[in-house]
């Protein structure tokens, strides 16, 4: 079950999110359930059988919501801390302490199919939505490019340009990962090392990189084309 | 080193050096207050800046565009000053177009429009070479202004705003008092961009202390916003624009509706501020079709319950007339519009709303003695209740003494003009007449009776000691008791009133028979000086009605 705490009223999601959340709670009944206000007994029911808790940041219950987010992170049940107050989407592991309330709203059918349909909680489709990973790849495109001409445009070195451990090599794995419908872990990784090792050649320059993410871009865009 | 700026993430510093740019570390500040105040800390590092570098994407995981967001709060933010004119090359794989039309339909805040407006330029990190060295002109600032700014088309993303609105109708009311709240302005870019609309607004004049209110005032704020810069606001005007500097002023709050429903001392305050909306759940609630449902409403009538003379200025958000009109039709003396960022108003409404305000607040000090009139008024409604309740007076005797009460407490409540007050006054002079009529009755041609309580003594005033005192041999002038002789001959005969209570009434007559009857001879008529002149304010009237409440408290102390 997917649990929704929101103090929000029917109107206003209509309102604010063009969304019909009666609708929602009908289509997805008996996968989502909303809370307007939480007591001490909910809260118990709620760890006890959560797939994912929903929870407004700014709820009156401040008490309520901090001790949910806490047994969520100790029973390991993905949470999302929504809010209009923040500004942009920030992942913590597999949950999000950080995402725009229009944003959730807007991808909340989505993520709401795919559960009903996979059972599984992919908290990236309430980011991104369905294209997932087409957006996902242009973020991490932009960054990319933006960081290997900034750290090399002249004097390009792949152990420079993504430091082991660093973001900017975790992002290039997922962009690599991405781009290729991997059914084997162990075929995925010999992959991507080779990968790693020809773009570590000497040779390689800033464009030269900058092109090869750009290849893993438009592979994974053309699978949505 | 050029004068370029880049604000940049500290993994990919080494940028800086191979541009030569000095570099702005972005710490992956996300919401608006940090962003804001992260940038007002670092203004000193822009000073020789000729241009900006932001990725479109900064930070961590970043759908919503942050470099952009920084763009927004760099051309929104008062406080940087020059810096808000700076040419900002945003960098991107991306293009503008593709960029929109990724928060089209998903966001309310479309920061991507800022890549549409003059003074920012979307390139590609390869490309950036040929910027960096092409030189780019400044923004105008009347073309920031004018032109930039409403293309942002910034909305509010804030859940519906209560607070927001109590903010920007705090910090607007403050700046047309001349007053700097100590309070952070709020940091929303929401905020921010409907700020700039009121750039150009012209400060009102410097405190002036002529004609201020030489008493001191004791005033109440019902609000649940009290506390955000409401309280603030109101003290500093009634210090500096209401009360005289060597008058006491004081403001008591009360925040929470319950508390104000509950409250058993309004008749202390010489004016209370009531909010209209004290619960957060009015801004939010579609189902307040009625003025009558408001919290605010609600405790206007308990108040006016206590005593129809507490003055009350309502603040409300809504500018329907048609509110206003029920607001003032419940007793209400005043009301400021809190302005909202939701419809900006033209400066002239808001200077206007302003001075309006100022002169509701002056007008309802002027007017604190009516307290005092309705509660007198109520104690002789009361007492003559209990009287004819007991059959103690006569019913209809009772039954016209209050409805002429009531009459004249209309018509005062209401006055504008000295006639006003005057006419008030008349009314409820006919009180004395009745009371006369009801007490006094001609025996024989020659005496006057008291009803059951003897014949009627004479009671003459002393023009030399301003005195009124018996008088023998009773000579009444032909043999007709004037309408002094008849009540002072109740009061003191039958009621025990002093020579000095005599003498009040003597001066009540006095001020009805000199504007009923003017003396035309002399420059001044009498009407025009002295006592007499008080029957065109509040104070005749008071007098009276102080007058008329001893007479009936003693009256009951007779009867009972």
């Amino acid at each position: 079950m997917i649990y929704l705490i929101d103090d929000n009223k029917y109107g206003q999601m209509s309102e604010n999110y063009k969304l019909d959340f009666t609708q929602v709670l009908l289509t997805y009944h008996g996968f989502i359930n909303w809370f307007q206000t939480i007591s001490e007994n909910d809260i118990d029911n709620i760890i006890s059988d959560a797939a994912c808790i929903l929870i407004h940041d700014s709820l009156e219950e401040k008490e309520d919501k901090e001790r949910i987010v806490a047994l969520a992170k100790k029973s390991k049940i993905p949470y999302c801390l929504f809010s209009n107050g923040f500004t942009a989407t920030i992942f913590d592991g597999d949950s999000i302490k950080e995402i725009k309330k229009d944003r959730l709203y807007n991808n909340l059918l989505i993520f709401m199919n795919n559960f009903k349909s996979e059972s599984r909680i992919d908290l990236r489709l309430l980011s991104l939505g369905k294209n997932y990973e087409v957006e996902k790849a242009a973020i991490i495109q932009d960054r990319l490019s933006n960081g290997v001409l900034f750290k090399g445009r002249n004097n390009f070195n792949f152990e420079v340009a993504f430091p082991s451990g660093s973001q900017d090599r975790k992002d290039l794995r997922e962009l690599f990962y991405m781009s290729e419908d991997f059914s084997n872990k162990d075929v995925y990784e010999d992959a991507y090392n080779n990968f790693e090792d020809k773009y570590s050649d000497i040779k390689t320059t800033a464009k030269i990189m900058e092109d090869a993410i750009s290849n893993l871009t438009n592979k994974i865009n053309s699978r949505y084309e | 080193m050029n004068n370029t700026i880049v604000v940049i993430e500290d993994s990919k510093s080494n940028f800086s050096e191979d541009f030569k740019c000095q570099k702005f570390e972005y710490n992956n500040q996300s919401k608006d207050e940090d962003i804001h105040r992260w940038l007002i800390a670092n203004k000193d590092l822009f000073i020789n800046a000729e241009r900006l570098i932001i990725p479109v994407r900064l930070g961590n995981e970043d759908a919503e565009h942050m470099g952009l967001y920084i763009g927004l709060h760099i051309r929104l933010t008062k406080e940087l000053e020059a810096i808000r004119f700076l040419p900002i090359l945003f960098v991107s794989k991306q293009s503008k177009e593709e960029i929109l039309y990724n928060q089209i339909n998903k966001l309310k805040e479309k920061s991507g429009l800022l890549l549409f407006t003059k003074g920012s330029y979307l390139v590609s990190a390869s490309s950036l070479d040929e910027y960096i060295t092409k030189p780019l002109p400044n923004l105008d600032e009347q073309v920031l202004l004018e032109t930039v700014i409403p293309s942002l088309n910034i909305q509010n993303t804030q859940d519906p705003g209560h607070q927001l609105a109590n903010d920007w109708g705090a910090f607007r009311l403050a700046k047309f008092a001349g007053y700097t709240l100590n309070l952070e302005k709020p940091s929303s870019l929401y905020f921010k961009f409907k700020d700039s609309f009121t750039n150009n607004e012209i400060v009102p004049n410097a405190n002036n202390t002529i004609g201020l209110f030489n008493e001191s005032c004791k005033a109440l704020l019902i609000d649940d916003n009290a506390t955000s810069g409401w309280s603030e606001t109101l003290k500093h005007i009634l210090r500096s624009k209401i009360v005289n500097p060597g008058k006491s002023v004081s403001l008591d709050v009360i925040t929470h509706f319950d508390d104000a429903l509950k409250y058993a001392d309004y008749i202390n305050y010489d004016v209370v501020f009531l909010d209209l909306r004290l619960l957060k759940e009015e801004d939010k609630s579609n189902q307040i079709n009625s003025i009558d449902d408001f919290t605010g409403t609600k405790v206007l009538k308990v108040i006016k319950e206590i005593n129809p003379g507490i003055q009350i200025i309502i603040f409300t958000a809504s500018n329907k007339v048609w509110n206003i009109e029920k607001l003032l039709e419940l007793g209400a003396n005043g009301y400021y519009i809190k302005e909202s960022p939701e419809y900006i108003l033209s400066t002239r409404f808001s200077k206007d709303n302003y001075n309006e305000f100022i002169k509701s607040i002056q007008t309802c000090l002027l007017r604190k003695p009516l307290k005092q009139i309705y509660t007198l008024s109520q104690n002789i409604k009361l007492i003559i209740t209990t009287l004819v309740k007991n059959k103690k007076i006569d019913k209809i005797f009772g039954k016209s003494v209050q409805q002429y009460i009531e009459l004249a407490n209309k018509i005062i409540d209401a006055a504008r003009t000295e006639n006003d007050y005057a006419m008030g006054y008349l009314v409820l002079f006919k009180c004395i007449e009745l009371i006369n009529d009801n007490y006094i009755t001609e025996d024989s041609p020659t005496i006057w009776r008291i009803t059951s309580d003897g014949p009627l003594k004479q009671f003459r005033y002393n023009k030399g000691n301003n005195t009124a005192t018996s008088a023998t041999p009773i000579s009444f002038t032909n043999n007709l008791p004037s309408t002094f002789e008849k009540i002072a001959g109740i009061t003191s005969q039958v009621l025990g009133f002093t020579n000095v209570d005599v003498l009040d009434l003597y001066h009540n007559v006095q001020r009805r028979n000199k504007f009923i009857h003017p003396d035309e001879s002399g420059t001044l008529t009498p009407i025009q000086i002295g006592e007499n002149k008080m029957i065109f304010t509040y104070e005749g009237y008071t007098k009276l009605i102080k007058s008329l409440d001893l007479i009936f408290s003693k009256l009951e102390m007779k009867l009972r």
